[in-house]
Formats: C-alpha cells, sequence, structure tokens
C-alpha cells in the first residue's frame, strides 16, 4: 500500500499492482507452507528462564515431547539448546554460529545459520561451513526434577 | 661486534616471527598473545580461475577476487562488519579490476533470535547473494542466473531486521529497506547489474524494499525472496524530461525468486527460479536506448554427490562430483521499442569436481557448455574484420582454487 501512495500517476498502476500482488502472494505462499510444515513436527520446547549463579534449572518435564529444550535467558545474547542424549546425560549447545556470531535455527535434522548457510549437528560439530568450529558447549547436569544448566 | 650483529638478528627474526602470528584471531588466541576476550577478527576468502575456451582456443588466467574480511565485536549486542574486496588481482595501468566495499554494516542484537543491520549489506535475495564463499558452492563460477538475473553480491545502502520465528521452528524471516537502482545503468545483456550504485553516491529519492521467508525443515531449505523498487531517482524536472515516473517507487523495477536446497549423507540438491519484471522498460528504452527487457527470466538445478562418503564415511575429506543445468532469457518480454537479442536467452550445462582436503579449501575442475540464440546484426556494431565470430555453443574448461578462512 506504502508503494502505492508513493508512486506516480505515470506509471501502469494495473501492471504494478498485478506484479506486487504476486510478489506478496510469493511470500504468502512461503508462509503457508511453512506453517504446514510446522505442524508436522515440534523441534524443541522453550522454556524461559533466569540464571542465578550461573545456573539455571529446567525441569526434567520439559524433555518429555522430543528431548530437545532451547533454553531463552534474557540475560544472554544467545539461546541454549539442551538435548537429552540418555537417561543421565545431557549436552547443551550455545545456538550461536562459530562462523560470525549469528543465532541459529533448530530443526529435526540439527541446527542451521541462515546468514551464511552453515550446519551443525546435535553434538555441536560442523556439518557445513564456512564455519569451521564446534558450537560452544556448556555443562548441563540432571538433578532430583530438573537439569541443571550451568554456563560459567 | 660479532657477538652484537649476532643478537640484533635473532631480535630481529623474533620480532618477525612475532608479528607473523599474530595474523588472526584464532592464531593469536594460540599464541597466547592477546586475550581470549580479544573482539577483533580478520578473515577472508578468494579464488582464483584458469580458463581454456575451445572455441577460440584460447586461455585465461585470473585471480577472480580476493576480499579481506574485517568485523569488531564492540559488545554482545552490537558488532561491525566489512568486506573489502579486490576482483581481478589489479586495478589501473590498463588493468580493469575493481576495487570495492563488498559490506560495511552495523549488527545490533535486539534479542536472542532478532537482529537489526544498517550501512552496505547484502539482501536475502536469492542463494548466492549471502552465501558466496567459493568453497561454499560448486564449480569455479556462481551459477550464471544468479550473476545476470539476480546480481550476485548485490550490496545496496539500507536497514534491514533479521529474525527467527518463535512459533514456527526453522522459519527465519527478513525484510529491508535500501536506496533503490538507477535505470540509466540497466545494460542490454546484464540486465539491472549495472544499475546497481553499491554503496557509491546512491540516489536515495528512490528506494526499495525487500523481503524473504527462510525456513529450514528437516534436511531441507527453502527460500522465498521479493524486491520491488524505483530506478529513477532523479529530479521532476529532469524525469519530466525524460518522461520517466520518479518518487520512491516510479519506473519500478520487481524481482522474486524462490529456491529449495537438500543435502544428506554427500548427496545434495539445489534449485532456484527467479523473474524480473519492469513495467516501465519501455519508457526506460525511451530516455537512456538501452534496450531494457520488460520481463527477465532464469533457473537452474543442481545434484551433487560426495563420492568419498562410498569410500569412507567418516573422512573429512569431500571430493565431490556435481551438474548442473541453468536456463536464462534476459529479453522474455520486450516492450514496443525494444529490440530482441537472442543471444540473451542462454543454457548452460555444468558439470565437475570439487575437492576440499579440508573444510575452507577447495579445489575445482569443470567443464561448461553454453548454447545461445543466433546474433541479431541490427544489434552488431563492430564492423568486420574487428568483429570476432560468435559461436552458438560454447566449451569452457575451468581449473580453479578457493578458500575462506
Amino acid at each position: 500500500m506504502l508503494a502505492l501512495a508513493i508512486v506516480s500517476n505515470t506509471m501502469k498502476r494495473r501492471d504494478f499492482i498485478e506484479k506486487s500482488c504476486l510478489a506478496c502472494g510469493n511470500i504468502l505462499l512461503m508462509s503457508a507452507v511453512a506453517s504446514f510444515l510446522a505442524g508436522c513436527a515440534s523441534t524443541a520446547t522453550l522454556y524461559k528462564g533466569k540464571f542465578e549463579n550461573d545456573n539455571l534449572h529446567i525441569p526434567i518435564s520439559s524433555f518429555a515431547e522430543n528431548g530437545r529444550v532451547i533454553v531463552r535467558s534474557p540475560q544472554r545474547s544467545f539461546d541454549i539448546l539442551v538435548l537429552k542424549k540418555a537417561e543421565d546425560k545431557y549436552l547443551a549447545l550455545e545456538l550461536k554460529c562459530t562462523h560470525q556470531d549469528q543465532p541459529l535455527s533448530v530443526t529435526n535434522s540439527g541446527m542451521f545459520c541462515s546468514s551464511h548457510g552453515s550446519k551443525f549437528d546435535f553434538e555441536g560439530n560442523v556439518i557445513k561451513e564456512p564455519a569451521n568450529k564446534p558450537l560452544q558447549r556448556f555443562v548441563a547436569i540432571p538433578t532430583a526434577n530438573t537439569v541443571q544448566l550451568t554456563i560459567k | 661486534m660479532k657477538r652484537i650483529k649476532l643478537i640484533l638478528t635473532i631480535s630481529i627474526l623474533a620480532a618477525n616471527a612475532s608479528f607473523a602470528q599474530i595474523l588472526t584471531k584464532e592464531d593469536s588466541l594460540n599464541a597466547g598473545l592477546v586475550k581470549k576476550d580479544q573482539s577483533t577478527l580478520i578473515s577472508g576468502y578468494g579464488e582464483v580461475k584458469v580458463e581454456y575456451d575451445q572455441n577460440y582456443l584460447t586461455g585465461k588466467a585470473n585471480l577472480t577476487r580476493n576480499i579481506l574480511f574485517v568485523g569488531h565485536k564492540f559488545t554482545d549486542k552490537i558488532y561491525f562488519f566489512s568486506e573489502m574486496e579486490l576482483e581481478d588481482a589489479k586495478i589501473g595501468g590498463g588493468a580493469n579490476g575493481e576495487f570495492s566495499m563488498e559490506q560495511l554494516f552495523l549488527k545490533f542484537n535486539l534479542s536472542s533470535s532478532v537482529y537489526i543491520t544498517a550501512g552496505l549489506f547484502i539482501p536475502r535475495i536469492g542463494i548466492i547473494n549471502e552465501n558466496h564463499l567459493p568453497t561454499t558452492f560448486y564449480g569455479n563460477d556462481r551459477p550464471f542466473v544468479e550473476q545476470f538475473i539476480i546480481p550476485s553480491t548485490w550490496r545496496e545502502i539500507g536497514i534491514s531486521l533479521y529474525g527467527i520465528s518463535r512459533r514456527i521452528s526453522g522459519l527465519n524471516y527478513s525484510i529491508a529497506i535500501v536506496n533503490g537502482l538507477s535505470s540509466a545503468g540497466f545494460t542490454n545483456g546484464s540486465g539491472i547489474r549495472n544499475g546497481r550504485f553499491e554503496g557509491n553516491n546512491a540516489t536515495a529519492s528512490n528506494i526499495a524494499v525487500t523481503g524473504a521467508l527462510l525456513y529450514y525443515v528437516n534436511n531441507f531449505r527453502i527460500q522465498a525472496s521479493t524486491y520491488v523498487g524505483g530506478s529513477a531517482g532523479i529530479s521532476k524536472h529532469l524525469a519530466d524530461s525524460l518522461q520517466l515516473s520518479y518518487g520512491a517507487f516510479g519506473s519500478p523495477v520487481l524481482l522474486n525468486e524462490i529456491n529449495i536446497q537438500y543435502q544428506r549423507n554427500g548427496f545434495s540438491f539445489k534449485g532456484l527460479a527467479t523473474q524480473v519484471n519492469i513495467p516501465e522498460a519501455a519508457e526506460i528504452n525511451r530516455a537512456y536506448a538501452n534496450n531494457t527487457a520488460e520481463v527477465m527470466q532464469g533457473a537452474y538445478a543442481e545434484i551433487g554427490y560426495d563420492v568419498l562418503k562410498l569410500l569412507k564415511s567418516a573422512t573429512t575429506k569431500n571430493l565431490t562430483a556435481f551438474a548442473r543445468y541453468e536456463w536464462m532469457n534476459m529479453n522474455a518480454k520486450l516492450p514496443e521499442n525494444g529490440v530482441e537479442n537472442p543471444t540473451l536467452e542462454k543454457q548452460f550445462f555444468v558439470a565437475g569436481l570439487v575437492y576440499q582436503p579440508i573444510k575452507n579449501v577447495a579445489i575445482k575442475a569443470d567443464y561448461v557448455f553454453r548454447n545461445t540464440g543466433d546474433q541479431n546484426p541490427a544489434l552488431l556494431t563492430t564492423p568486420y574484420p574487428t568483429l570476432l565470430p560468435f559461436y552458438t555453443t560454447t566449451n569452457l574448461y575451468n581449473v580453479g582454487i578457493s578458500y575462506s578462512f
């Protein structure tokens, strides 16, 4: 609409509207496909919390769905993915691309950087460059009813 | 005296060795010479290509590009990024190289999943624009559709918002406002490419809006992007004289693109389709006589397979055999005052090998077959015998090296 308001009188309005609609349609189609696909599978549970003395406790129940929890804290610039590897073994990875410090997207097949295409597996190893260093790891230890994430 | 000379020599060698060590952040950290929180990073990438043209029986060796990246982290929330590029090894003295800023912007992290960039940056359009490191694409040449239809490394000055959806896992979005193009620079044969400003005194009275949705699901990467912008950032007086529509979106250019990538167990697939619309191409031709097309289209598909996976699945080395087919028509639709140029309908078949002894280093060898339509004699301005024979089919053999760090 902004474009239509600004565009001058002499241009071919119908053509412009037609092509602009095509552009919007492109994006809307993509959104619809994304929404449909997103409904097919959940990749991780989101847990929001605050660290106290570099520690944060995640309820064990958060891992029930698929063993993956994304920890989001206002104290951290990047999310942390905590993975349940076995009953008493957890792994925490910072969702920050080691190439140029961009946030990572989590999928069922690993983590992707939208900026330059780097891909990491669930061990934090580089699967696809340009990144060439593994993801930052943190300590995650199970306690009675929680998993204690330590960022020190 | 000999002892003093010896001490001086050792001192100089030691000093040189120290300077030689502090080349990158990583080297410096390994040497233990700087603090671990050192926040300035130097890196880069580049590529060299040797090409043999079977039609003309000529060869060409070229240092295609070398890029120096300098980044700085001010805080966890504010970063600086820059890429300085030298193309074709040198400028001046009759050389036709180019020295330019490929990117220069500040990045502000708003949250763990949203950030803004401001400055000279490359919006998310196509695959190669954002992912142009030569070790990340197959072949010595970037896909031709992403050179001619979508200009590669298409940077402009503006501001952009990037984010990761909190509701839909794997969905990324971006929207940007940048300066527009100059239709005076549009060229028959290279489309809108020469209409870019690339940060050099751009007209900002015409602007462009571009947006993209990028979705990661399992091993797929699916992206759609769009660009709508004006190409006449000139004064009302001049626009009236040239009979062009002017203003923010005057003499508009629209570009739509969709691409999909898949990668699993050494197999990879990549496909892209794009279309550019210039509804007022006739008016642009009347003003600048540059034979601008109303519609340009292109698409390509590529498959690759890492054959070393068959022999040794755990190896970190990579030997990928690939093949790519590309089609484009840069005058898919001409205005009434356009002159058809059949050479701008092209097909490419590219096949070759990429060997990576380690990540970030690639040795490439490929064959390029190009097929075009015939020349339109009405467009030939070079007199015989200066005019070289034109071949509708071309066979090129390329070898090259590339790196990024």
